[in-house]
């Protein structure tokens, strides 16, 4: 809403720019909880959270070092690239568990699908869009066509995410065996 | 990096490209993702049908088991109990009276006598269909006498330790525990050529844990889920049914040392109400 606000009202560059970075780390930080949470793997939570902190600090740091002369799209790139890296280890996370029900018919599924495409539609855009400020204004249009396409199909799953209905996972099926059952003869006792 | 030094419009060109590929990437890796489970679950869901094939051989077996059962116990008493009772009433005939006294006295005993073996007989029938120190003392006190009754014909070394049993499970619970042990006992015995057999248990959360170990001949897992999808033989299937019904597991496996064999069952409890 902030966020809204600013880039709504806001006829300053430089308050733009500064909502726009605050937009990325709100963002960072979002996904990241989400991430944390769909996870299973213990390994893969730390990993995610021992980023968050590092990203942030970096983030900060190119703030301090470029100022509000860019909006930051390589912490932004970084971050992206951090997302598609962890999402492809949730499907990848999905697939290994012993599943009784449809990938498909899992909310977080379709929220990692919208991210996906979310970060790999807009990843271009970040990168080179730095290169556009000085571009003719019917080539911000289509740049900013492609980036309403995609964000609009991010949309559109993230809305088809809330339809889904979830199923409840049926038990595993291993076995566990409880200590002292293997043989000691010093413990047996011969009736 | 020529596209990156050109005009806006060739950077325009290679963004377009750059985002049509990684979409094109995104939505192969979903497609893949999908695609992959998909396949997953069409295996599981055959795996599952095989296994309700599976359960149906186990539920045939059971109710087979029950018929012989049934046809033994018929056969024993029309054939033993029958038979005894038959002649204890012949020597017990209207006749009786018109005897002299010591001829009496002499039918009269044998008549008692044959009674007498005809309760031995019945109560060895109902010993075999639910045995007294199961229904009186519990599972422990009937396997420790199970094995203690085979220890002593000399023939193995059998021994049995109970670990934590202070809580009894249900009796029909007990009984199909007992009948299972007892089943695979008697497997050991007979096809085994063990020197020892040997009965530890144990208790880890909500489960009750048996395991037999013997140094015979034995089988492993693998050859357990073999023979138990044979259509002949009835003991194995008897055994994997009843574990069924308790909602166990069984698992055959071969010590690490090589030296022995180990059977472990793994029982949820069911406490006496």
């Amino acid at each position: 809403m902030l966020c809204f606000y600013f880039i709504a009202f806001s006829k300053s560059y430089t308050n733009y720019i500064t909502t726009l970075r605050l937009h990325v780390l709100f963002e960072y930080v979002l996904i990241t909880s989400f991430l944390y949470f769909s996870f299973i793997n213990n390994k893969v939570k730390y990993l995610l959270i021992t980023l968050l902190p590092i990203f942030i600090l970096y983030y900060i740091y190119d703030y301090f070092k470029n100022g509000n002369s860019t909006f930051g799209n390589i912490p932004t790139i970084i971050e992206f690239l951090i997302f598609i890296f962890f999402i492809i280890i949730f499907f990848y996370e999905s697939m290994q568990e012993n599943f009784q029900i449809v990938l498909y018919k899992k909310i977080n599924f379709w929220l990692c699908v919208g991210f996906l495409f979310y970060t790999s539609g807009n990843f271009f855009y970040i990168l080179l869009v730095e290169k556009f400020f000085n571009a003719q204004l019917s080539v911000k249009n289509q740049l900013i066509l492609i980036y309403s396409i995609v964000t609009i199909i991010k949309n559109i799953i993230f809305s088809l995410s809330f339809l889904v209905k979830e199923t409840p996972q049926i038990k595993n099926n291993s076995i566990s065996y409880a200590p002292d059952l293997d043989l000691e003869p010093t413990r047996t006792n011969t009736n | 990096m020529h596209l990156l030094e050109a005009d806006p419009s060739g950077i325009s060109k290679l963004m377009f490209i750059g985002t049509l590929g990684m979409l094109t990437l995104a939505v192969g890796i979903i497609v893949f993702v999908i695609f992959h489970q998909r396949k997953v679950i069409r295996y599981q869901m055959e795996m599952k049908k095989m296994e309700n094939e599976k359960q149906q051989i186990l539920l045939n077996a059971s109710i087979r088991f029950q018929e012989e059962e049934r046809q033994r116990i018929a056969a024993d008493l029309h054939d033993d109990a029958g038979p005894l009772l038959a002649t204890a009433r012949l020597y017990l005939n209207e006749n009786l009276v018109n005897q002299e006294k010591a001829q009496q006295l002499q039918s009269i005993i044998s008549a008692k006598q044959i009674i007498d073996d005809a309760i031995l007989l019945i109560r060895n029938i109902s010993h075999s269909l639910m045995p007294p120190t199961l229904k009186n003392f519990g599972l422990e006190s009937a396997t420790t006498d199970l094995f203690q009754k085979i220890n002593g014909s000399g023939v193995i070394n059998a021994s049995a330790r109970f670990h934590d049993y202070r809580d009894r499970l249900k009796v029909e619970q007990e009984l199909l525990v007992f009948r299972v042990v007892q089943e695979l006992v008697n497997n050991v015995l007979k096809h085994s050529n063990a020197a020892f057999i040997h009965l530890t248990q144990n208790c880890s959360g909500n489960n009750l844990y048996l395991r037999i170990h013997h140094d015979g001949k034995g089988i492993v897992q693998a050859e357990f889920d073999k023979l138990n999808q044979a259509t002949q033989g009835l003991g194995l299937k008897n055994i994997a049914s009843r574990v069924n019904v308790l909602n166990g597991k069984i698992f055959f496996e071969i010590d690490p040392s090589q030296t022995y064999f180990k059977i472990t069952l793994e029982i949820p409890k069911i406490p006496i109400a």
